[in-house]
């Protein structure tokens, strides 16, 4: 058996290498951190076309038809830049809605996302913070044809760049749905963008009496909980392979950084306290990855493994957030400073941490799945 | 009428392993192939293929063929060109075609050529990050018997006639050429495109053509090297700072431009 990457996949990493190493070098994701959306704009037209919107969106709706597995090769790519633009969102709803939408729905905007006219972005969290589906309550009153959303959601990434959300909400009869939402200067739609340390665009948005269209209902009742379960597994895998690109850049640069600073006469990663350090940070990179690739891979049209999901992102989770603190830890005094690009990673490792549910959230999946 | 190019694509080490990475054997006068980093297509071929894109984004209907002699293909990264757009990849792939001279490598290119054309167009890099050389392309142009420009930077097909960008130290001059013709091209042509998607799946589902040295009638006693390698070596460096001291930073400047002087640097 082959755990090769295949020979697509080999072209996507070095394409997307090549491209992010210029595209999403450490000034890009510094102005975006300190609120340039140009540069945000200017990132993801480049992206539009190399087609990554289009990728997992089948062919017949004007995609690619390429896997989850091969997704999660580009995702790590950009987890190793920090790139600052919404594919993981952008590819986890045209998922779900592939997945779960009507026919109607898929052949509307699945073709407008590949092309990148159309930008759907999760929207689950609300006040309690929590990504338990169970617990939505943002309010959707049936009126004749129209849901009327009044509510909440929270901690919505690149919110700001949508055209749409992909949002759970409670109807009135106490139901859960699905619902895709046109956000794009909406009226009845407020966003308030939140100080985050993620370093990319999050926002609230607060939905007064908003009117949309059943006809963007994706699923209701347990299709929508269902959905909604597998779009927090999605973004759960989709983060921890940005993760798990992130983590092997750190290495990397300690590695470098340790060969190259001196101390007592001798490089500081020829003690052996430092190279522990770096063997531990080196083998939590790769165990992500595999866990990584195990869950994408386990993603198809039929379903995915609720259990490698969760292990994944628990691993993820736990173990590039420790790894970046080591990295402080060998990178000394100047791995402190704001000047040194170390904190970008640490930062965006913590947001990364809790999106999609944290490692708690996550075991109690996999408890769950083990039948614990 | 579709126009036929051929442009040539070398696999070379990729110029940016670090260089703790690069090793030459001295005793077989070779580079070790560094572990874990990958062979890449030259860079100043991959701004060939970008120029015969250029002619076909431009409205030209064009047919491009990327030809390579070698061995050891690293398919990944011979299929680049394939995913930037090219339509055909040709791989004359023989053990040892790695390390033949600048002469044999032009001989088996023509024979490719031949068996292949005609081609309307014949480009190549300036020159192949490997071993800077810039032999093989004009070599090539010689031995076809056909009119060479070298250092392109812009080019226009009308029918039968090309309107090219020569680039000279302070500036560049307009040249008109014929079809065919062999151009080198440089890197002044501007940056070779990323692959998309869609071309990265094109190229998946292309196969490259194999063609051993027997099918283009050569053998190994046909590709005798001209060029003979005496040595081949890293060369040492040391590494020394001295540090320019003085009573301010006008002073310290002068110093240190006197020091330049003494040295011959400046």
């Amino acid at each position: 058996m082959d755990f090769g990457l295949t020979e697509t996949q080999e072209l996507i990493k070095a394409s997307a290498r090549e491209f992010l190493e210029e595209k999403s070098d450490p000034a890009v994701v510094r102005a975006v951190a300190d609120g340039d959306s140009d540069a945000i704009a200017e990132l993801w037209k480049d992206v539009v076309e190399l087609g990554w919107p289009s990728l997992t969106i089948p062919e017949e709706h004007g995609g690619a038809g390429l896997t989850f597995s091969d997704l999660a090769v580009l995702l790590e790519e950009l987890g190793a830049k920090l790139a600052p633009t919404p594919i993981v969102e952008s590819s986890i709803s045209s998922w779900i809605i592939e997945r779960f939408a009507s026919d109607s729905i898929k052949s509307d905007l699945l073709p407008k996302v590949a092309e990148g006219e159309v930008l759907i972005t999760p929207a689950i969290v609300e006040r309690d913070a929590s990504w338990d589906p169970e617990s939505t309550k943002l309010a959707a009153t049936r009126s004749g044809s129209n849901l009327v959303i009044t509510g909440e959601k929270r901690f919505v990434a690149f919110a700001e760049q949508a055209t749409h959300a992909l949002t759970l909400v409670r109807t009135d009869d106490g139901e859960p749905a699905l619902v895709v939402v046109p956000i794009w200067k909406a009226d009845g739609v407020e966003q308030t963008p939140l100080k985050h340390s993620s370093g990319v665009p999050v926002s609230s948005l607060a939905f007064n009496e908003l009117e949309v269209a059943e006809t963007n209902i994706v699923a209701t009742g347990d299709q929508a909980l269902k959905a909604a379960e597998e779009l927090i597994a999605a973004g759960g895998v989709a983060r921890s392979a940005q993760l798990a690109g992130l983590g092997r850049a750190v290495v990397d640069a300690t590695v470098e950084y340790t060969a190259n600073r001196e101390q007592f006469g001798v490089p500081v990663g020829s003690f052996q306290a430092v190279q522990h350090h770096l063997a531990d940070m080196a083998i939590a990179a790769k165990q992500v990855n595999h866990l990584v690739h195990s869950a994408a891979w386990s993603f198809s049209r039929e379903g995915y493994s609720v259990d490698t999901a969760a292990q994944a992102k628990i691993a993820a989770s736990d173990k590039i957030a420790a790894l970046c603190w080591t990295a402080h830890q060998c990178h000394g005094a100047i791995g402190f400073t704001w000047e040194h690009d170390l904190h970008l990673y640490t930062r965006r490792a913590l947001a990364w941490k809790t999106d999609y549910g944290d490692s708690a959230f996550h075991k109690e999946k996999l408890a769950n799945a083990m039948g614990l | 009428m579709t126009v036929r190019i051929v442009v040539l694509a070398k696999q070379v080490p990729d110029p940016e392993t670090p260089p703790s990475q690069f090793k030459i054997d001295e005793s077989t006068n070779s580079v070790v192939p560094p572990s874990g980093v990958p062979p890449v297509v030259n860079g100043f071929d991959l701004n060939a293929v970008e120029a015969a894109l250029l002619l076909r984004d431009g409205g030209a209907d064009v047919e491009i063929t990327v030809l390579s002699v070698g061995s050891e293909f690293v398919m990944d990264a011979m299929k680049k060109p394939l995913a930037m757009g090219a339509d055909r990849l040709v791989l004359v792939d023989e053990e040892g075609l790695d390390k033949i001279d600048s002469s044999a490598t032009v001989k088996v290119l023509a024979a490719a050529i031949e068996k292949d054309g005609p081609f309307d167009l014949i480009l190549g890099g300036r020159q192949a990050s490997d071993w800077d050389q810039a032999h093989v392309t004009l070599g090539l142009a010689e031995v076809l018997g056909l009119p060479l420009v070298s250092l392109v930077q812009k080019l226009e097909i009308d029918g039968d006639s090309l309107s090219l960008q020569r680039v000279i130290p302070d500036g560049y001059q307009a040249i008109t050429a014929p079809v065919p013709s062999v151009l080198t091209i440089t890197n002044e042509l501007g940056e070779p495109r990323y692959p998309n998607l869609r071309g990265i799946m094109q190229a998946s589902r292309k196969k490259p053509e194999i063609l051993s040295l027997a099918d283009l009638g050569l053998s190994a006693s046909d590709l005798t090297p001209k060029l003979e390698l005496k040595k081949l070596y890293v060369p040492e460096s040391n590494k020394q700072v001295e540090l320019i001291e003085g009573e301010d930073e006008a002073d310290s400047g002068k110093k240190l431009a006197l020091r330049l002087r003494e040295e011959k640097l400046i």
